[in-house]
């Protein structure tokens, strides 16, 4: 049958066939490209962290755990973890009890400071953090030398840098969820206000407040300049370790470092995951209860 | 108890007066609507009332005590938003247990005046659900339970009904007077639907530019509203001015009214389109005026008319129902009459004669 003959309800299967093939390819081209874009230096990173070594040939000449071994046995990389975890919790902690009121403040209570938080929140991006240390360095030299090269001021200063992860992903989650609503409801149902904010805000916010604490946690556990210029190797978190072993040059350093820097993918992309199931599962709420068996 | 005094509320913003010096009474366990058109400070005032807006000026009692300055956790007002407001992490008995968990009620109280609760707005069967599990005129039974749940001293209604299709309003606006009955409680319930305002109310308050045009029953308010603005808003009226002559108000021969006003006087007569008595026949009533039907609207139970009648240029509005209106169509000639007892008369804006008794 030629072209021509074809029914008109043979030439609409024909189109449907042809719009079937391009929104597949529109849907699922466009994600396999990004994984490609995304995957193929993990893969990479992944493969060496394995590689015996690997020079000159496509694929490296043999495997071996050992560097994983290696990297997760040892005594710096897991202090360097454990003070890099230390932070990032810290971080998280301190701006969780500043930023989610602040943000609840200018969503809720007074909006019209609402455009001095965003203007503030942008000065993290538009400063370079190295200018951000060194800026903090020499006011608490002045106001509070006890604080100078503490730990203590590492912490204050990486909460001051990654506030903004926080604050946007709050007043965002704030605003889609009618948090003032939320909040009058809860004032006309007789709740004081931390009864309100940690009842009822909170809960209706909550992964608002996960993803801005994941990126918080994900940034502090990547931060490199200001811990170098607060606090210098005295105090080796993951980046510094990770400075260490390229400066250093030590024999293996590079397979070693390449299992770190995907165990830390790793765990940050399994948090992640966790956040979005957490909230996917938690909206069908209660189990419905199942109706009564009837025997 | 639940006796409301406002006394000279005023609120601006800048040079816009929300509320003007505003003054109302209401009384315990009645059921008061708040009416009036967007932007005429309705909503203002119930949230004055809640707590949940500061005002410039006035003072607020609920039962003889001065809440002006209380906040809103402490003034025992329930209330219930348009868009539900429900606490989306907790479930139906949560909801409606966390007032009373917040005055510090005992768990076994609690409890059981959950049950309650559940039982009244006839949601036992969904109690363990999420908001997001319930339609939306089940999420606004919860959200009546919850607000009820601590017998407030007032309950406010914040057009509960706005975001519910026709159906499900029709049934939730009769199970609020139901519910509202059976508390007894003074309920204060914000509308810019006159239907709902009129079904559900013991008094109507209506309002426009932030002011109160007239408080009464809905009857009184339907059939002789005060002022010239408050009948544009109720109903569908027509007005026609009028100028007396050998004392009388006589529009062709639609109308002719007695009236003791002088000569050249003018005046508005307003009168609802129901109030209009249409025959199809143009010839069929010999003292009735003849009119053209510009054009019908068909709405189900009833029809209404643009008519005009012969050598006049006013256009006025008639609803017919039944048969009569299957008989007339656009273009059309038909014979109309209004009764001298239906017509208001209004001069500067104020009602000033209803019906035989113009002044």
């Amino acid at each position: 049958m030629s072209a021509q003959t074809l029914s008109p309800l043979a030439s609409a299967g024909t189109t449907t066939s042809n719009e079937a093939a391009d929104s597949f390819l529109g849907r699922w081209g466009a994600l396999i490209l990004l994984i490609g874009f995304l995957g193929i230096p993990l893969l990479a990173l992944l493969v060496f962290s394995f590689a015996t070594a690997w020079s000159g040939t496509v694929l490296p000449s043999g495997y071996t755990a050992e560097h994983w071994i290696g990297a997760l046995t040892s005594s710096d990389v897991l202090s360097a973890v454990g003070r890099s975890l230390f932070l990032a919790v810290a971080v998280c902690l301190i701006n969780w009890v500043l930023v989610i009121p602040a943000a609840y403040v200018s969503v809720v209570v007074e909006p019209r400071i609402r455009p001095w938080f965003q203007a503030l929140s942008v000065v993290p991006f538009a400063l370079p953090w190295i200018v951000i240390a060194a800026g903090m360095q020499l006011t608490v030299k002045e106001i509070a030398p006890g604080l100078f090269g503490t730990v203590g001021l590492l912490v204050l200063t990486l909460s001051a840098v990654t506030f903004p992860y926080l604050y946007w992903a709050v007043e965002n989650s704030l605003i889609t969820n009618n948090a003032k609503q939320l909040s009058e409801a809860a004032r006309m149902s007789g709740a004081s206000l931390p009864r309100t904010l940690l009842q009822v805000i909170v809960p209706a916010i909550r992964t608002g407040v996960m993803s801005g604490s994941l990126l918080t946690a994900a940034s502090v556990f990547g931060e490199f300049p200001i811990t170098m210029t607060l606090i210098g190797g005295g105090y080796e978190t993951l980046p510094l370790w990770t400075l260490r072993m390229f400066s250093g040059r030590v024999p293996g350093a590079g397979a070693e470092l390449a299992a770190v820097s995907f165990a830390t993918f790793a765990l940050l992309f399994a948090v992640s995951l966790l956040i979005t199931r957490i909230d996917t599962t938690s909206k069908p709420a209660d189990p419905v209860r199942p109706p009564a068996r009837i025997s | 108890m639940g006796n409301v005094s406002l006394q000279h509320i005023t609120k601006s913003y800048g040079t816009n007066v929300v509320l003007d010096d505003l003054s109302l009474e209401i009384g315990d366990g009645e059921f008061v609507s708040l009416l009036g058109p967007s932007g005429c400070g309705k909503t203002t005032l119930l949230r004055t009332i809640a707590g949940l807006q500061h005002f410039d000026a006035g003072r607020i009692e609920v039962d003889g005590v001065d809440v002006t300055d209380l906040p809103p956790q402490r003034r025992g007002i329930g209330m219930v938003f348009q868009q539900y407001s429900l606490f989306p992490n907790m479930t139906v008995r949560r909801n409606i247990a966390f007032p009373l968990q917040a005055c510090g009620m005992k768990s076994e109280q609690i409890s059981q005046r959950v049950d309650e609760m559940v039982e009244l707005v006839g949601l036992t069967e969904h109690q363990h659900k999420r908001p997001k599990q319930l339609s939306g005129g089940q999420q606004q039974r919860v959200a009546l339970a919850r607000a009820l749940a601590p017998h407030p001293r007032m309950l406010l209604l914040d057009e509960p009904l706005s975001a519910l299709d026709a159906q499900v309003r029709n049934h939730l606006r009769d199970q609020i007077r139901e519910i509202q009955r059976k508390v007894g409680i003074t309920t204060i319930f914000v509308t810019h639907d006159q239907s709902e305002a009129f079904a559900l109310s013991d008094r109507v308050v209506l309002m426009a530019r932030g002011e109160i045009l007239q408080a009464a029953a809905p009857s009184e308010i339907y059939a002789r509203p005060k002022r010239i603005e408050a009948a544009r808003f109720v109903g569908h009226r027509s007005e026609v001015d009028i100028e007396a002559r050998n004392g009388r108000l006589r529009w062709g021969k639609v109308f002719d009214l007695p009236s003791t006003f002088a000569d050249g006087t003018r005046v508005t007569c307003s009168f609802h389109g129901e109030r209009v008595r249409v025959s199809p026949d143009p010839h069929s009533q010999p003292g009735w005026a003849r009119a053209t039907v510009i054009h019908r609207t068909y709405l189900g139970s009833v029809s209404q008319l643009r008519l005009r009648p012969l050598e006049s240029d006013t256009e006025i509005v008639a609803t017919v129902t039944g048969t009569a209106a299957e008989l007339i169509h656009d273009d059309a000639q038909v014979a109309l009459r209004v009764d001298e007892q239906d017509v208001n008369v209004y001069e500067s804006g104020q009602l000033i004669a209803a019906g035989g008794s113009a002044r």
